[in-house]
């Protein structure tokens, strides 16, 4: 027996030295598994009760398999890759894995994998001992969003201060250039001057336009703030959008559980469903496509509030999906950057988006963007409801499930309809 | 016809804004900021006040103060051009009365109108 064993007092005599070796992997709380080297396909043949207890399943559903019916979804190929190439020579490796439980939820394992020699030498075996870092996997991932989040939000804030003061100087600079040619129009006689000046007067209220869009980004103006009926404002922006649609496009939008009372501008609240219903629109093209609407009440607890940079309390959460191409990690880190946009040339501005976060803002929500190439695109709007609000949905508020529900409900949702 | 004294920083929007009164009938005078409107104000007594908002000496909001220090009842209207980011101004209007908020650019009908509409109206 290989090993270092203590002479003295207190120590084991040496015929109990392996039942105690194999009684303390048994105890101890990371989960060990032996496998076969020289069997194929190297077969589990010891699991100890960590192991069975981790990842949820029965010793019988463990042994005599490959490793691999652990792996699914979220497992990194190239993770799998490396441990392979490592068994394959009979090396040792260390990786951190994802794998899943038997319930299918996530378990991510520090992996130790050592090869076992016999006296001559000879590869028999590999152990393997995990240890479950699920959490700690968990809490750096949420970090890393955070600091995502906060980059985003600084970055945003930064372009914000740029396109203001930009605005500004060209709002002073539009002044003369609208108003003088105006008055030019009115005094010259009908001719091509006059028409070149139309010109001049058309081109300066678009640049006009572009200005207020760009400012709608960088500050809302502060409307007149009321409770204001959100579901009302999403039905409005739905009937304002659907007579434009291409016949291949359904739109739907199921009953509201509610009237979402929202302290807001109800002109800016539905200028803000309007962009995201024309994103959805320009995304899924001439169709066949689908844009499906969902708005729900969403208790926001400390945690919860914390990710998307919010106050805790009740808040409606507006999806807008769409079975558009979807977008990369990439895109949509900078999606909500003004002139950022992936339409080709005379598509669109650039600015749906940006404005439409520059509104929710405005609002004191958040909005935030999941999407996969192929996989189609959901926004997610928050909002605070008003306080106070005696209408709300208090019964559909309190049943609403944590967070997780609410992910899943999303991605459920999105799944369901991108085939 | 109205006497009205236009305060503005950017000299072109002074001008412009005068040219267009001037047309519509009004008598004008121009300052590009706030020290010389207050003069100007003393000296000329105008009807109307149009003053923009964001100004760097003074804001227009401390020259809206300085002149309802001077006249409580002087018609007054303020012209932005958007706000400096995280400069929320206009909020700080609220107790001063101001009878129209005009945003550059503006129309020439909207601000014929708007002068029309404050003259109309009796001084406050």
């Amino acid at each position: 027996m290989g090993g270092n064993w203590h002479e003295g007092a207190g120590a084991p005599d040496p015929a109990d030295r392996d039942r105690l070796l194999a009684r303390a992997v048994s105890a101890t709380t990371s989960g060990i598994l032996i496998t076969a080297a020289d069997l194929p396909d190297n077969p589990i043949i010891y699991a100890n009760d960590s192991f069975c207890r981790i990842t949820g399943y029965a010793p019988g559903e463990i042994l005599g398999r490959n490793c691999r019916f652990l792996q699914g979804p979220g497992t990194d190929p190239g993770t799998v890759a490396r441990i392979r190439a490592a068994v394959t020579e009979g090396r040792g490796v260390r990786e951190r894995i994802v794998n899943h439980r038997k319930d299918g939820s996530r378990l991510c394992f520090d992996l130790v994998i050592s090869p076992v020699h016999d006296a001559v030498g000879r590869l028999r075996f590999f152990v393997g001992v995990q240890n479950d870092v699920t959490r700690q996997v968990e809490a750096e991932e949420a970090l890393r969003a955070g600091e995502a989040r906060l980059r985003r939000a600084e970055r945003l804030e930064a372009l914000g201060r740029l396109t203001s003061g930009v605005a500004h100087e060209f709002n002073n600079a539009l002044t003369p250039i609208l108003s003088l040619t105006e008055l030019a129009v009115r005094d010259v006689p009908p001719g091509e001057l006059r028409e070149d000046l139309e010109v001049v007067l058309r081109a300066a209220r678009a640049a006009r336009g572009v200005v207020q869009r760009l400012l709608a980004f960088s500050r809302p103006e502060p409307g007149e703030m009321r409770a204001v009926p959100f579901a009302e404002v999403v039905a409005d922006a739905t009937r304002l959008l659907r007579p434009g649609l291409p016949e291949g496009v359904r739109l739907s939008c199921p009953e509201p559980a509610g009237e979402f009372p929202v302290l807001g501008d109800r002109g800016q609240l539905l200028q803000l469903v309007i962009n995201l219903l024309g994103n959805a629109r320009d995304a899924v093209g001439p169709g066949p496509g689908a844009i499906t609407l969902d708005l729900a009440p969403a208790e926001l607890d400390g945690l919860g509030a914390e990710a998307l940079g919010l106050r805790p309390g009740r808040h409606v959460r507006l999806d807008v999906a769409d079975t558009g191409p979807g977008m990369d990690a990439a895109t949509q880190e900078h999606i909500f950057e003004p002139f950022f946009t992936t339409k080709g040339p005379g598509e669109g501005t650039g600015l749906g988006l940006s404005v439409a976060h520059g509104l929710v803002t405005g609002h004191k929500g958040a909005i935030a963007v999941r999407s996969a190439p192929g996989k189609g695109t959901v926004f997610t709007v928050h909002l605070p409801l008003a306080a106070g609000a005696t209408d709300g949905p208090e019964g559909q508020s309190r049943g609403e499930e944590p967070r997780g529900k609410e992910t899943g409900t999303a991605d459920g949702a999105h799944s369901g309809d991108r085939r | 016809m109205a006497r009205i004294l236009v305060i503005d920083d950017d000299e072109l929007v002074g001008r412009t804004i005068a040219r267009v009164l001037t047309r519509g009938g009004h008598e004008v005078v121009t300052a590009t900021g706030g020290a010389q409107g207050c003069a100007l104000f003393d000296a000329q007594r105008p009807d109307l006040v149009l003053s923009d908002l964001v100004m760097p000496e003074q804001s227009g909001v401390e020259v809206v103060r300085e002149l309802r220090r001077r006249d409580p009842d002087m018609r007054i209207a303020v012209l932005t051009g958007g706000e400096s980011f995280g400069v929320p101004l206009i909020d700080s209007l609220g107790p001063l009365k101001v009878g129209a908020i005009l945003r550059k650019p503006f129309e020439i009908a909207d601000l014929l109108g708007t002068v029309d509409a404050l003259l109309a109206a009796p001084a406050r």
